[in-house]
Order: C-alpha cells, then sequence, then structure tokens
C-alpha cells in the first residue's frame, strides 16, 4: 500500500510547467468537450494537480484531503450523471411513456468555435490581469494559475444550460479563488471551509441536476406561471 | 441555556419536521412542537460567551432577539405549510438556522460568511427547479452565494491588509468595492436584482419568506460586525453613501417593479426589495436612532412576507370560505405593512425617512412616494385576481377510486396491511355512536381549516398589537443597538 512519502515522491516529480499544462488543458476540456465523462475526467485531474501545487503552500497531509474531497464530489456528480443521462442499453429498456418531457437542447448556449474563442478571450484576460494587478505576498506563479482556474470556471458558468456543467464550472471557479486566497492568508481555517464548501455545492448541484421538473407551481393549467393565481 | 444546546434543539427540530412532513397531522403537531421549544430555548439563552479554536461565540442582545423572531416566524410557516398537500420544505425552514445561529453568534467576519453562505446554499436545496437538469433561478442562486462569498472574503482580507500601507487608503477602498459587491449581490441592492425574479420562481413562498425576510439581514449584520472590528472601513471610506444610492435605488426599482409583476413570489422579493431599500436610508443615517429604524423596518419586512407568504400557503391548502377571506385579510394586513402604510410603527419609521427626504431633495421624495404608489398597485392587483381564484366553491365529492394492486413485493404487502388496517377501522366505526362518529369526521375534515383560521387570526392580532405599540419596539431596539461594538 502507498504511503504518504511515495505520494511525496510522485507530487514531487510534477515540475511547476506540466501543473500549468495540466491545468490549462482541464480548464479548456470543461470549457469546450460536451461529454460528461470527459469532463468529470478533468475535473478530478484539477483536483489532483490543486492538490500537488498547494503542497508548496501546506503540509501534503492537508493538501491531500482537497484530493479526498475531488474524490466525493466526483463520485456524487458520477452518480447524478449516470441517472440524468442513461446509457444507450439502460434507454432502450426505459419503455415506460412521460407525461411530459421537454425537448432535449445540447449542453452549452453557443457552438464549439465561439466557446474556442471565448477561452482565446479568457486566456488573454488572465494574462493582461496577471500583468497589470499584483496582489501582496502572492506569488505570480498561484495569482495566475488561480486566475486562470476562475475566470475557466465563469466561462463554464456563463455558456452552459446544463446544471452538473454549471457545478463544474462552480468547483473551478472555487479552487482559483482557493489558490489566490490561500496565496495572500496561509490559514488552514480556510482551506478547511473551502473542501467543505466544495462538497456542500457538490450536493446542492447535485439535487438542483436530479430533482424532477416543475412546469406549474399550482393548478392544473401548463401555461401558467409559477405563483400565478 | 447554553449556545450549544441551543443548537442541538435546531438541529433535532429541523430533523423532526423534515422526518415528520410525511403525515399531515404530525407534520403540523411537529412544527406547532418545535415553535414552541425553539421559542422558548431562544428565550432562555444565556449571554455568556465561550472561545472554540481561538474563536469567541456568543449571542448579543440584538442578535438573540433577532433569532427570537426568526424562530417563531419559520415556525409559524411551517404550520402553514403543514397544512398543505406537499410538505417537501418543511424541515427546509429550519436547517438553515443551524449554520446561520453560528453567523449570529460567532465574531469572526469569515467563518460568519462562510456560515452565512452555507444557510443560502442549504435553501437551495428547497427550491425547485422548473426545468429538469438545466440551469434556472436555482442554479445560478447557487453561483451568486458562492461567488459573492469570495468578493466578501478578498475584501475582508484587504481590510486586514491595510495597516501594511497606512499612507494610503488603496486598500479600503478596495474592501469597500469587494464588500459592496459581494453583499450587493447577495441583498440584491440595486443594481445587482438580475437574480431576484428566477429565483423567486423556482422557490416556495414560505421558502421565499425565509431566505428574504430572515435570511438576508444576517449580511448586514456581518458587515456591522465588521466595522466594530475595523472603524475604518466606516472613516475612511463612503460606505454610507454607497447605503444611500443602493437605498434610493432598491426603493424606486422594487417598487416600479412590483407595479408590474402578478406572481407572488415575484410580487413579494420585490417588495422586499423596497423595504430593503428604507432599511439601508436608515442605515446610512450612521446614527443610533437611524440604526434603530433599521431594525425596526428589518423585522416589519420579515413579518409582512410570513404574512404573505403564510396566508397564500393557507389559502391554497384549505379550500374553505371563511379561511379564505381571513387569509386575504392577513395579506392586505402584510402588504400595508411591508409598504409602510399600516397606522403605527411602520408608519412612523417610514415617515421619519419621507420627511427628511422631502427636506434634502424633494425629487427623489417624489421617486420614494411614486414607488409606494407602485407597490400598492401591485398588491391590490394581486388581491384582485385572488378574489377570481378563490370564489367559494364547494368541495367535490372525493369518491376514491379502486385502485390496482401494485406489482413489487414491497408494494403487494404494503397494499395487503394497509388494507386489513382499513377493515378494522370500519369495523370499530360502525360500533361507536352516531352522534360521536358524526363529530369524529367532522374533526377529521374541517381540523385544518379550524388551526388555519386561528394561525391567520394570531397573526392578524400580532401585526395589529406590534404597530399600536411603537414605544415598546423602539425602545428595545434602541437599547440593543446601544450595545453594539460599533456604536460604541
Amino acid at each position: 500500500m502507498p504511503s504518504l512519502d511515495d505520494l511525496a515522491r510522485l507530487f514531487a516529480a510534477f515540475s511547476y510547467y506540466q501543473l500549468e499544462l495540466g491545468l490549462l488543458i482541464a480548464v479548456a476540456v470543461v470549457v469546450v468537450v460536451a461529454d460528461w465523462r470527459i469532463s468529470l475526467l478533468a475535473l478530478s485531474s484539477q483536483y489532483i494537480l490543486v492538490a500537488i501545487l498547494l503542497s508548496t503552500l501546506i503540509p501534503l497531509q492537508i493538501a491531500a484531503v482537497r484530493m479526498i474531497a475531488g474524490g466525493l464530489v466526483a463520485l456524487m456528480f458520477y452518480i447524478t450523471a449516470r441517472r440524468m443521462y442513461p446509457g444507450r442499453r439502460r434507454r432502450r429498456a426505459q419503455a415506460e411513456p412521460q407525461t411530459r418531457q421537454e425537448p432535449s437542447r445540447g449542453i452549452f448556449w453557443i457552438n464549439l468555435p465561439f466557446r474556442l474563442i471565448g477561452l482565446a478571450l479568457a486566456a488573454l484576460s488572465v494574462i493582461a490581469a496577471s500583468e497589470q494587478f499584483v496582489l501582496l505576498n502572492a506569488p505570480l506563479l498561484f495569482w495566475v494559475t488561480g486566475l486562470w482556474l476562475a475566470t475557466g470556471g465563469l466561462l463554464t458558468i456563463a455558456m452552459t444550460r446544463d446544471a452538473l456543467r454549471l457545478g463544474m464550472g462552480l468547483l473551478f471557479f472555487t479552487s482559483g479563488f482557493g489558490i489566490i486566497y490561500l496565496s495572500i492568508d496561509n490559514s488552514l481555517v480556510i482551506y478547511a471551509l473551502l473542501v467543505i464548501a466544495d462538497l456542500v455545492i457538490a450536493l446542492a448541484i447535485s439535487h438542483i441536476a436530479s430533482v424532477p421538473a416543475q412546469f406549474v407551481g399550482f393548478g392544473t393549467n401548463p401555461r401558467k406561471r409559477r405563483g400565478e393565481l | 441555556m447554553t449556545l450549544s444546546l441551543l443548537l442541538v434543539l435546531l438541529t433535532a427540530s429541523a430533523l423532526t419536521l423534515h422526518v415528520a412532513r410525511y403525515w399531515r397531522p404530525l407534520g403540523f403537531a411537529a412544527s406547532v412542537a418545535a415553535t414552541i421549544l425553539l421559542v422558548w430555548a431562544v428565550q432562555n439563552t444565556s449571554a455568556t460567551t465561550f472561545d472554540l479554536f481561538g474563536m469567541s461565540f456568543g449571542l448579543q442582545p440584538l442578535a438573540r432577539d433577532y433569532l427570537l423572531a426568526a424562530m417563531a416566524l419559520s415556525g409559524m410557516l411551517a404550520i402553514a405549510t403543514s397544512f398543505g398537500d406537499v410538505r417537501r420544505t418543511l424541515g427546509f425552514l429550519f436547517w438553515s438556522w443551524i449554520v446561520w445561529l453560528v453567523a449570529l453568534a460567532v465574531n469572526d467576519f469569515v467563518i460568519g460568511v462562510f456560515a452565512w453562505a452555507s444557510g443560502l446554499a442549504v435553501i437551495v436545496i428547497a427550491m425547485e427547479p422548473r426545468h429538469g437538469q438545466r440551469t434556472g433561478g436555482a442554479a445560478y442562486y447557487l453561483v451568486l452565494i458562492i461567488v459573492a462569498a469570495a468578493l466578501l472574503l478578498i475584501g475582508h482580507r484587504f481590510v486586514q491588509l491595510y495597516p501594511l500601507t497606512p499612507d494610503q487608503v488603496a486598500l479600503v477602498d478596495s474592501a469597500i468595492l469587494f464588500l459592496a459587491w459581494g453583499l450587493g449581490l447577495l441583498l440584491a441592492i440595486v443594481p445587482f436584482i438580475v437574480w431576484l425574479g428566477p429565483m423567486a420562481d423556482e422557490t416556495p413562498l414560505p421558502v421565499i419568506a425565509v431566505l428574504v425576510g430572515l435570511g438576508q439581514p444576517i449580511g448586514l449584520w456581518l458587515l456591522y460586525g465588521l466595522i466594530g472590528q475595523y472603524p475604518r472601513l466606516l472613516e475612511q471610506s463612503n460606505l454610507l453613501a454607497i447605503m444611500t444610492l443602493g437605498g434610493i435605488g432598491s426603493v424606486i426599482v422594487g417598487g416600479a417593479l412590483c407595479a408590474l409583476e402578478r406572481r407572488a413570489g415575484r410580487l413579494m422579493s420585490y417588495a422586499a426589495l423596497f423595504a430593503l431599500g428604507f432599511i439601508l436610508l436608515d442605515l446610512s443615517r450612521g446614527t443610533l436612532e437611524g440604526t434603530a429604524f433599521a431594525v425596526i423596518e428589518t423585522f416589519a419586512r420579515a413579518v409582512s412576507l410570513g404574512l404573505m407568504a403564510a396566508s397564500i400557503s393557507i389559502v391554497y391548502a384549505v379550500r374553505n370560505r371563511w379561511v379564505s377571506a381571513l387569509a386575504l385579510l392577513v395579506f392586505v394586513l402584510g402588504a400595508l405593512n411591508l409598504a409602510g402604510l399600516t397606522p403605527g410603527i411602520s408608519l412612523v419609521t417610514r415617515w421619519n425617512i419621507l420627511l427628511e427626504l422631502e427636506a434634502t431633495d424633494r425629487r427623489i421624495f417624489f421617486l420614494v412616494m411614486l414607488a409606494t404608489v407602485g407597490v400598492l398597485i401591485g398588491m391590490a392587483r394581486y388581491v384582485l385576481l385572488w378574489f377570481e381564484a378563490f370564489t367559494p366553491t364547494e368541495p367535490a365529492e372525493n369518491g376514491l377510486a379502486p385502485s390496482p394492486p401494485p406489482t413489487t413485493l414491497v408494494g403487494r404487502i404494503r397494499f395487503r396491511v394497509r388494507a386489513q388496517l382499513v377493515s378494522w377501522s370500519e369495523k370499530l366505526a360502525r360500533r361507536v355512536p352516531p352522534p360521536v362518529e358524526r363529530a369524529r369526521r367532522g374533526a377529521a375534515e374541517n381540523w385544518r381549516a379550524f388551526f388555519a383560521a386561528l394561525l391567520l387570526l394570531a397573526l392578524g392580532a400580532f401585526v395589529l398589537w406590534y404597530n399600536v405599540t411603537p414605544n415598546i419596539w423602539l425602545q428595545r431596539a434602541l437599547e440593543t443597538v446601544g450595545q453594539l461594538e460599533f456604536m460604541r
């Protein structure tokens, strides 16, 4: 069974450039790729890479907690996504007709070329912002990484109409914010609260994604909006 | 009673309500019991502080009064919800209070913000998205909670770092920017109001009343706690001017949106925004009286929203002519109280601000008056719709159609057990004398109408009493506000 020393050796094998490249790709995948499995993989890898990055700021044992939380979050999202997007076999098995079904729409509001343009603009804005503003005590590496993750997360939130993808964007944002905040305030309380916040977010998003639609608030007229008498 | 015991009682009450919601009479009984227990517990909570992990926890008199009102209102909303057919949100009226209690008791801004945001995130679970799997008001509200909490934490950090550069106020300015941004988002102060409507579309009315009426003001509590720790936030910034602008904007926009609205949730949210504007205007005076008036306005806003949500919930749940008329009366009382037109303390606090505006800028005074008319128009339109929707009708005969036995094994067992129980109860009923049986059936059919009418009468009587005893409330508000750290 691998020990913490093995984990430390493994973490030390990653250079800063590799970590940066990994996080760059993780954000790009969540913004560009529509398939939930690949995006979930990107989210999980983001948790591992951020834990490696944070292990240079805080003790390894504590940084590893983020990886465990990431594993739980990924598990929650996986179970929710399996319910939301059943495979071909399960779809065929579900023969029961539904009383009212929403028309199926894409995961994103906009097409792939526009998403790529959006990603490029976000990258440019991160480079420009990191050159223009400096936070006290914050090393440039953490500042740029945090900004990139937070901007990528917000971009995902802005472009998606899918609740689960929005949750992924939100978790990217909290990771970015966590890196920025921990680089200016090395507090373990904040770190612990951010880990708990990730779990609460995952729980709320899983609920929003899996709860059945409420077409009408009251009454039987489907054209009514909620709260209308 | 200690704070930790109160926390345990809150958790136990929320859990009990969450479980008891499946059976209506049990849900009702649990709601009543939880309300009485929690109000009693908060009343007897000691003001002693204790330290944990380097942080100090203790309930200040104002926080205790607020918690007392919050428990009573949440409990009253839980009772109103327990009458309905859908009782999923029953426990959620109390779940958030577990962490909001921490936010009210802790002396640390960071923990307070996390606790506040966690309570708001828990409320999101009580929301009901309109579209399956799709983003809507609930999902975007969750995003706002996270983003706003992050902004508040950064603002707080900047205030802490300010002593490193005492000759420059850039850090204080940045702190104010982030704090105003974060609080503006979560309180929906103009111009950050975009989320309010979509959120209201996906939220049950009692939950809106708890979230907007009771949850939002905790943010102002945290801000004033921070000002108490770092008075430079007021001394070296234009925070009060920002509050004035936000307050005037919220009053005008809230009133205008109310006039155009006919959905209950949105109407309540926009009317709450209108009232929030007056709270900000009171706070922006920066005096003891101004802050005491803001406290009274906050209380009045929460009570009014509670009254409106409870009356609408009851009228949907209990189809009875008398209950409907009583609910309408309570709704109108709540609406007038929110608009500041109930004769009494709400009129006094509102009039105070209006007189000051009239003396300083007459154009704003007229705009605020127009906004008040807008709220009245919105409420009057809703009352007219109410008359159309709830014309007294005789309840239809509800004959039970025979249902086929379920296909699953557990379902079949449950079906058989239920059938056996029904047959036994019928056999027993045949032995009971007819007058007793008639009385039992009457109680079974009308207990909801009876207790709903009782609740509505109590609410209406409370609002009237509260409005005709302004001195008690004003004196209490002045006493408790005077003990706050930032006032000292």
